[in-house]
């Protein structure tokens, strides 16, 4: 598609990376062609600009080196048509690079007209949550790693909560990049063209594990592929009681549960301080009462209409979850 | 007048002053509330001095954690300290006030022939402020450090509850801001009232043009920092929405207050630097610089473009595309001039007679490392490439390139000329070429490969990285090394010189503008005599007298006072 204006791969050594050259990670989005042709026209401009003015300043250091029997002539010190050629030929030429920079920059930001599938991405310390919007199954959202289908056009809807720090999300191999900025909804669209796993790095720099906050993106050949990844990611006997919790809230909770203390309207109450009222009595708006535990938690989600806390409307429906769910939401409300 | 000088330095003649401006006074006290703009330069120097080998040290503690992919020498959080240490200790303590501040303070009056700054006691209180947010930085060290970078973009700064510290780096930026806009108006006005009669703006050495553009800078653009961590303390203490989002405010809008400052703050680096290169690219080849009427604007042009590129820190923040493209048209104007001044210099040498003296191998070093810093940029500029670059290795190289490689090779050329003039004394000129040999050396091994590292996706801020990353993080930690060594020999050979080293001749280099008239070092007063005007470029009006001896007024510029030059 672009010819290879690189220096080619060079072989071997540590810097040998699969599939990509000297320079660059492998091409595989449809824009990383056009970011790639675009750094090396200005590449070798800037070679010929640099071995001109380095040249021209190595022959003079030799040519007019100190030395006795040289004496140095007495020039003109400006002339106009040389002074004018030089200002207004690189200008020109950059108003070249401007515009193949910025054709292949509106490439990068105006996705297709269709077909475009959202994905929310929610970066917070440290660590990243996609959400596939659309996805025809409920657990809908990974936090290990970023499943795409190859040659699917995607457009992330990019945030952070309030309260978390400016994160960036970037792919190298996709040669695309964007902040999750909190109180922002950023968009970035792309479209994988090779299947595999890449890179996911956070760019902006968001404290003490900002380094750690790398993940993968694994592009597939087919919807039924990705749909079992995507779904491998939720098998909640293979995923960690900590992080199973916050997953099951994120998915099903949010909508009527806080959990800073806020009151959505219509809502449930808020998880905030719920760890404290572990092991001491609630009361509940037909009157009577019962101690936070592990019972209350069950019935609570099962037969919700049961304990309706004061002052809240009875609005829950009943959810089933096997045993190690449970035990995760016991957790987490216990965190809080 | 202090001392008994009554022979005339502008003749020649090598006057070993018994009195001057060193000695002309004694006792810590008499430094301390000097308006001497010379002790305040050397006040300056010393402070910035103390204040490069602070950050310096920073760099080569996180370059050595960066030496494995894991933890080396230190945790992520002290990794996270090290590098905004290392960047506002730089930035703040160092770039921006070095040049200006130490060597412009020196060398301003005395190139207009002047017998002081316009406003010394201004002078004085600047160098007092620049104390103040030193003392300040030192204070946040033993507050527990800062993490939040040297760009301090909320939330992650500003959005936790009320820190010390942070406090503390908040007004240390406000004061130094202070500090660098009463600098800058201090120069202004002495350029405009204290130019000597037969000294048009026109007839000024390009390092005053230079220092005129960044004063600009300082003025007009410093304010706009200050203001916006003055929000940003208000908001952190008191819950006002800005910039925080919990309370209502964008934290984008910071980072476009920020930038309004710190673009043009680059400038206010870089600037400065530029003027030192015309003055010893001109002097080391014996040739009056090529093109001064456009070295000058220039320098007026990058400033005013200076003022409108910020927004390409940042195209991916979520700015719109529209004024993105905007941004990048903006920023590739702002190459043309500074191209302007590199084409300039290497015509400067053709046809003269390349001196390679110490402060003209920085030179020399300067057109490379600039060339390199100026053009990487254009990848940046581009921005279909900066996309992909932004926050990795590649910005950390490129801007390396042009405040390190460009700014500091700069300084230490500019200190190692005007060393003689100042302190009097000769430093071994062998080691000093040894010195920028290294120099020259440790910035390319320091910041090539992390060009490479960049376009591979390597993100910056990194305590820990992958494995693929390796060789080039350790090809980089090598390259400081080298760097560091370098800096503590010529902090060696510096320091013996002042004890050890050769009487200075008033004029060693054989320079033609007005301080090279003074005796070295000056006399309280600057001259004892009215020194001639004359071209800054006039090299034809001095003659050598011997290596030892330096370079002396022609007898025939001495009988009418007038230049002998003809090229104007």
């Amino acid at each position: 598609m672009m010819a290879d204006l690189g220096l080619g791969k060079l072989a071997g050594l540590p810097l040998a990376q699969s599939g990509g050259s000297f320079w660059f990670p492998p091409q595989s989005s449809t824009v990383a062609a056009g970011s790639d042709f675009t750094y090396f026209v200005v590449l070798w401009l800037c070679i010929i600009f640099f071995v001109g003015i380095c040249g021209a300043t190595l022959y003079f250091m030799v040519k007019y080196r100190k030395r006795p029997g040289h004496k140095e002539e007495i020039t003109s010190t400006h002339n106009t048509k040389l002074e004018l050629a030089w200002s207004i030929i690189p200008l020109i030429l950059l108003l070249v690079v401007f515009g193949i920079s910025t054709y292949w920059y509106l490439e990068m930001v105006n996705p297709p007209n269709s077909g475009v599938r959202e994905i929310k991405v929610e970066a917070s310390q440290w660590k990243w949550r996609f959400k596939y919007e659309g996805a025809p199954f409920t657990k809908s959202w990974t936090t290990k790693k970023l499943y795409l289908i190859k040659d699917k056009p995607y457009q992330m809807i990019m945030t952070t909560p309030d309260r978390d720090v400016i994160h960036s999300m970037f792919i190298p191999a996709f040669r695309v990049k964007q902040d999750c900025v909190p109180g922002r909804y950023n968009k970035l669209w792309f479209q994988p063209t090779e299947t595999g796993e890449f890179d996911l790095f956070c760019t902006e720099y968001c404290g003490r594990d900002h380094s750690e906050m790398i993940t993968k993106v694994v592009v597939v050949d087919t919807e039924a592929e990705w749909r079992r990844l995507v779904e491998s990611e939720y098998d909640p006997e293979k995923i960690d009681l900590e992080e199973l919790g916050p997953m099951i809230y994120a998915d099903n909770c949010t909508s009527c549960h806080t959990l800073d203390g806020q009151q959505i309207p219509g809502g449930g109450p808020s998880f905030q301080g719920f760890g404290e009222r572990w092991g001491k009595d609630r009361k509940f708006a037909d009157g009577t009462s019962r101690v936070v535990d592990e019972a209350y938690v069950k019935d609570s989600l099962e037969t919700p209409g049961k304990n309706v806390v004061e002052g809240f409307p009875n609005a829950m429906t009943s959810f089933n979850f096997n045993e190690k769910e449970r035990e995760a939401i016991i957790a987490f409300l216990r965190k809080q | 007048m202090a001392g008994g000088i009554v022979e005339k330095p502008a003749s020649g003649e090598v006057i070993h002053p018994k009195v001057h401006y060193l000695n002309a006074s004694k006792g810590l006290k008499s430094w301390l509330v000097t308006l001497d703009h010379k002790r305040i330069a050397i006040m300056y120097l010393v402070a910035v001095s103390v204040a490069l080998l602070l950050g310096g040290f920073w760099a080569v503690l996180l370059r050595t954690e960066l030496l494995g992919p894991r933890d080396m020498i230190l945790s992520n959080d002290w990794y996270n300290r090290a590098f905004t240490l290392h960047g506002a200790v730089m930035v703040f303590l160092f770039i921006i006030p070095g040049i200006p501040a130490s060597l412009g303070n020196f060398i301003l009056p005395m190139q207009l022939g002047a017998k002081d700054l316009a406003l010394p006691r201004v002078n004085l209180m600047s160098w007092y402020l620049y104390v103040i947010g030193l003392v300040f930085f030192l204070a946040v060290l033993f507050l527990g450090g800062l993490d939040t970078g040297w760009t301090l973009y909320p939330p992650y700064s500003s959005g936790r509850d009320i820190q010390w510290n942070l406090i503390l780096s908040y007004s240390a930026v406000f004061i130094l801001g202070f500090s660098s806009i009463l600098t800058g108006l201090n120069f202004i006005a002495t350029m405009h009232k204290l130019r000597p009669k037969g000294m048009s703006m026109y007839h000024m050495p390009l390092f005053l043009w230079a220092l005129y553009a960044t004063s600009l800078i300082q003025v007009l653009a410093t304010p706009v920092v200050g203001l916006t961590l003055g929000l940003s303390l208000v908001e952190h203490m008191f819950k006002i929405g800005i910039f925080l989002p919990q309370y209502g405010g964008d934290p984008v809008m910071y980072q476009h207050f920020f930038w309004f400052y710190s673009h043009p703050a680059v400038y206010i680096m870089v600037l400065p630097a530029m003027g030192v290169q015309s003055e010893v690219i001109a002097t080391f080849s014996r040739k009056h610089v090529f093109g001064y009427k456009a070295i000058g604007w220039s320098s007026i042009a990058i400033a005013a473009i200076g003022f409108i590129v910020w927004g390409h820190h940042m195209f991916v923040s979520g700015q719109s595309p529209t004024a993105g493209i905007i941004f990048s048209l903006l920023t590739f104007f702002v190459a043309i001039p500074s191209a302007i001044k590199v084409f300039n210099w290497v015509a400067t040498l053709y046809k003269g007679s390349i001196d390679f003296k110490s402060p003209m191998i920085y030179a020399l070093s300067f057109i490379y490392l600039f060339g390199i810093g100026g053009l990487t940029g254009l990848f940046l500029a581009s921005i279909a490439t900066n996309v992909h670059l932004h926050d990795t290795y590649f910005i950390i190289a490129h801007f390396h390139m042009v405040m390190v490689g460009s700014v500091l090779t700069a300084f230490l050329g500019g200190v190692h000329y005007w060393w003689p003039k100042m302190t009097g004394r000769m430093y071994n000129e062998t080691l000093g070429r040894i010195a920028a040999v290294m120099v020259f050396i440790g910035f390319n091994v320091t910041f090539m490969p992390q060009f490479v590292a960049g376009t591979r996706g390597m993100p910056r801020r990194y305590a820990n990285y992958l494995d693929e990353f390796t060789i080039f993080h350790q090809i980089s930690t090598i390259g400081a090394y080298i760097l560091g060594a370098a800096v503590v020999l010529q902090a060696g050979y510096l320091i013996h010189s002042l004890f050890k080293g050769k009487k200075a001749p008033p004029n060693p280099w054989g320079a033609a503008s007005l301080e090279w008239q003074s005796t070295s070092p000056p006399d309280f007063h600057n001259f004892t005599e009215k020194p001639i005007v004359m071209g800054a470029y006039d090299f034809e009006n001095w003659e050598l007298v011997s290596e030892d001896a330096g370079y002396r007024l022609k007898r025939e510029v001495v009988e009418t006072g007038k230049s002998l030059s003809k090229v104007h």
